[in-house]
């Protein structure tokens, strides 16, 4: 009977001392194998719980270098719409920063932030976790939620146990539209482009813009000259009359290209020198016609 | 015998006489005529919805003197109109083999309700009866063991932490349909033994939208923060939007619309997993109502106007925020339109708040959009404002919150403020940090 009575008296010491559920985002950490070797590919996702919508989130992910190498970043099913800070894969093994945000927020279980392919390098047991995680509400003023993160303890054996194997991407990025932009403070006041295009499996790798005042037609004799780029992209022809050919190219190499069409077709110097050249072809037909009047006469 | 017949008589005027006093329970919604009004209403509470170890409220909440409740976690809301009230979810549903994924928007519980669970109901008859089933506090769910072809429908409630059903949504339908025959030549593909991401598809998919906005008002859809597509509303605020050829994948879709007058809702998000092949249906879209006041300022013991556009018919209630929490409540007309003139008196000098939102057929809106007013010593009417200054984040007033205020925004990140820079502090706090990007995220129009 003491025994019992001890026990429930446990039982409420630690019911009462246990910190109480306050309403909090969760960012949790998912191994996909959970077991792996030495020189396997290890896909770490970054999960968001949250219970009431929220809009922007950040942090840092570190992990153990002399364990971990990461491979590749895929955003693919990522709820981030928009990246101010793109998770990118670090040279020297520096921490993965990210920042991004949800237009109209999130409010899910489960909602994928971006994950990380990282190769194991040896043996031993990598801490991977989140710090200086920040997560605010969908609330219109930015408000402050708090944020619980579950870091992930992951045990690499010293033999290979085959790892995560990205399956191939087949399907092209999704169509996406470019916004033309000018402010007086962005590359001093000149216009620019602004795009983002979303791939749902292995996520964008890069984009690549031409301009071009060649018609389409005429592209096998004369290709546009494609670069890499990035968004806002200042236009080289800040007369608008070139149509820019936008490429978005995901990490399996599918492309998806949008057009962003020329405003007008001749610059004013251009149609100021055709006016002069029509005008001064009329004026020597005029004379010409002058002349053979009077040699008529 | 004759005893008996006169205690049998006695027996039934006493049952009679009691019937008679008992008086019937009215709830606050039931109040829709102009020709009287309730000035002494009780409402009983149920009891068992306090938390407090120290206060227990288990019978008749009636008539009581404002701020008369000292506890700090107990919170006393005058007022008829002052009754709790949790948001209708928005569910999405997408058959697969055997089975239809199920996912919904969190509920919204204000003034005492909590959510503490969800319970989904499930019948092959549209309309019900619905079987229940409890899932726990989350926003998704599979229901299997269903028969490939057969159309399904299905309901999700609320609960409170009393397992008590305080919301029911719309109904939504799925079929569950059995996966294509892979095609006879493959044969690669060897098992890694690893873990690996689901095959790819490039089947295409389907996802419908379908729910209230405003009366002739044009819906806009957003597809990860891009206009995807936009629609009209009919003449009873109903909308349908279909996608077809949507990769599979997740995706976060939103919904806002605006009134007659150019006010635009908040956004409505949900995120939706979409199936390679299959259709996914999103049903009990209600977008919140708009909301805005003819005084920026208005001189105390005035009356100021609050009005905006919801779907017809509907029981709006305006909350407004004061020292004194105020809940107003007022109908829409057959236009959705729908007016209230507040009368100031009792409202303190200095800034106020209100915002609004919408019942109709058992679906509950959230709140919407916040308009500000002040109560001063003189009125000052509210002349119409340019574009760009009345939509926070549209900082190159184009009239949308879009890509390029982002990249404005982005350009600004952590930089030194200058000259036009400024007005990219959305917070004004001297910087442009994360909280200035959420605020531009929740005023995103795509």
């Amino acid at each position: 009977m003491i025994t019992r009575i001890q026990f429930f008296s446990f039982v409420a010491f630690l019911f009462l001392v246990s910190p109480t559920a306050a309403s909090a985002a969760t960012i949790s950490l998912q191994a996909t194998p959970t077991r792996i070797g030495a020189g396997d590919v290890v896909r770490v996702s970054v999960l968001l719980d949250s219970a009431i919508p929220t809009n922007a989130f950040s942090g840092t992910l570190q992990y153990p270098a002399a364990l971990l190498e990461p491979v590749a970043i895929n955003d693919g099913s990522s709820i981030i719409s928009l990246w101010i800070m793109h998770p990118t894969v670090p040279v020297t093994g520096e921490p993965i920063a990210f920042a991004g945000i949800t237009p109209g927020g999130f409010s899910g279980n489960a909602g994928m932030l971006f994950s990380v392919l990282f190769r194991a390098k040896a043996a031993g047991t990598a801490e991977v976790s989140l710090a200086g995680s920040e997560v605010l509400r969908n609330d219109g003023v930015g408000g402050i939620e708090p944020v619980t993160v579950h870091p992930l303890a992951l045990a690499i054996g010293s033999k290979s146990s085959g790892g995560y194997v990205e399956t191939p991407d087949l399907v092209p990025p999704e169509s996406f539209t470019a916004y033309l932009g000018d402010d007086p403070q962005l590359f001093d006041g000149r216009k620019y482009l602004v795009f983002m295009a979303v791939d749902k499996i292995s996520g964008i790798d890069h984009y690549m813009l031409a301009e071009s005042r060649v018609p389409s037609f005429l592209h096998s004799f004369f290709p546009p000259s494609w670069q890499r780029t990035i968004s806002p992209y200042a236009m080289a022809d800040q007369n608008l009359t070139s149509t820019v050919y936008l490429k978005a190219v995901d990490r399996a190499g599918n492309e998806r290209v949008t057009i962003f069409p020329l405003s007008h077709l001749v610059t004013v110097y251009e149609m100021l020198s055709l006016l002069g050249i029509l005008l001064i072809v009329v004026f020597l037909w005029q004379k010409g016609q002058g002349r053979r009047r009077r040699k008529n006469l | 015998m004759r005893e008996m017949s006169r205690h049998r008589l006695f027996l039934l005027a006493l049952l009679a006489s009691i019937g008679c006093s008992v008086a019937p329970i009215a709830h606050a919604d039931d109040f829709s005529s102009q020709n009287y009004q309730v000035l002494a209403p009780v409402i009983t509470s149920g009891g068992g919805y306090t938390s407090s170890s120290n206060f227990s409220l288990l019978g008749v909440i009636s008539e009581f003197v404002h701020d008369t409740a000292s506890s700090l976690s107990f919170a006393s809301n005058p007022g008829f109109a002052a009754y709790p009230f949790v948001s209708t979810p928005v569910v999405g549903a997408t058959g697969g083999n055997a089975l239809v994924n199920l996912s919904w928007t969190a509920a919204t519980g204000v003034l005492g309700y909590s959510v503490s669970g969800y319970s989904v109901g499930k019948s092959s008859i549209s309309g019900g009866p619905y079987t229940f089933t409890s899932v726990g506090n989350v926003l998704s769910t599979s229901v299997t063991s269903l028969t490939n072809g057969v159309a399904y429908y299905f309901v999700v409630r609320v609960h409170d932490p009393n397992s008590i059903a305080i919301a029911t949504s719309s109904q939504v339908s799925a079929t569950p349909t059995a996966p294509a025959p892979p095609p006879s030549d493959s044969g690669g593909g060897g098992s890694s033994g690893g873990g690996s991401a689901p095959p790819p598809s490039t089947q295409s998919a389907g996802v419908n939208f379908s729910g209230r906005a405003y009366p002739r008002s044009t819906i806009t859809l957003l597809q990860d923060a891009q206009v995807k597509a936009s629609t009209v509303a009919d003449a009873n605020a109903s909308f349908q939007i279909s996608l077809t050829n949507v990769s599979a994948g997740n995706y976060i879709y939103s919904v806002y619309s605006e009134d007659s007058a150019g006010n635009r809702s908040g956004l409505l998000s949900f995120p939706v997993s979409v199936t390679a092949g299959a259709t996914t249906n999103i049903t009990g879209i209600f977008i919140s109502p708009t909301i805005d006041v003819d005084k920026s300022q208005v001189k105390q013991g005035d009356n100021i106007a609050i009005f905006g556009q919801s779907a017809p018919k509907s029981s709006i209630t305006i909350t407004v925020n004061s020292d004194v929490q105020l809940f107003l409540q007022a109908k829409s007309d057959a236009v959705g339109a729908y007016l209230y003139n507040l009368d100031t008196s009792p409202l303190e000098i200095g800034s106020h708040s209100a915002k609004s939102k919408a019942a109709v057929a058992g679906e509950i809106s959230d709140f919407g959009k916040t308009v500000g007013f002040a109560v001063g010593d003189q009125t000052i009417l509210k002349k119409a404002a340019p574009k760009c200054s009345d939509l926070i984040g549209d900082l190159n007033c184009d009239g949308h919150v879009n890509l390029i205020d982002f990249s404005i925004l982005a350009y600004w990140y952590k930089r030194t403020l200058a000259n036009n820079g400024i007005k990219a502090d959305l917070n004004h706090d001297g910087k442009v940090s994360l909280t200035d990007f959420s605020i531009l995220a929740a005023h995103w129009t795509g």
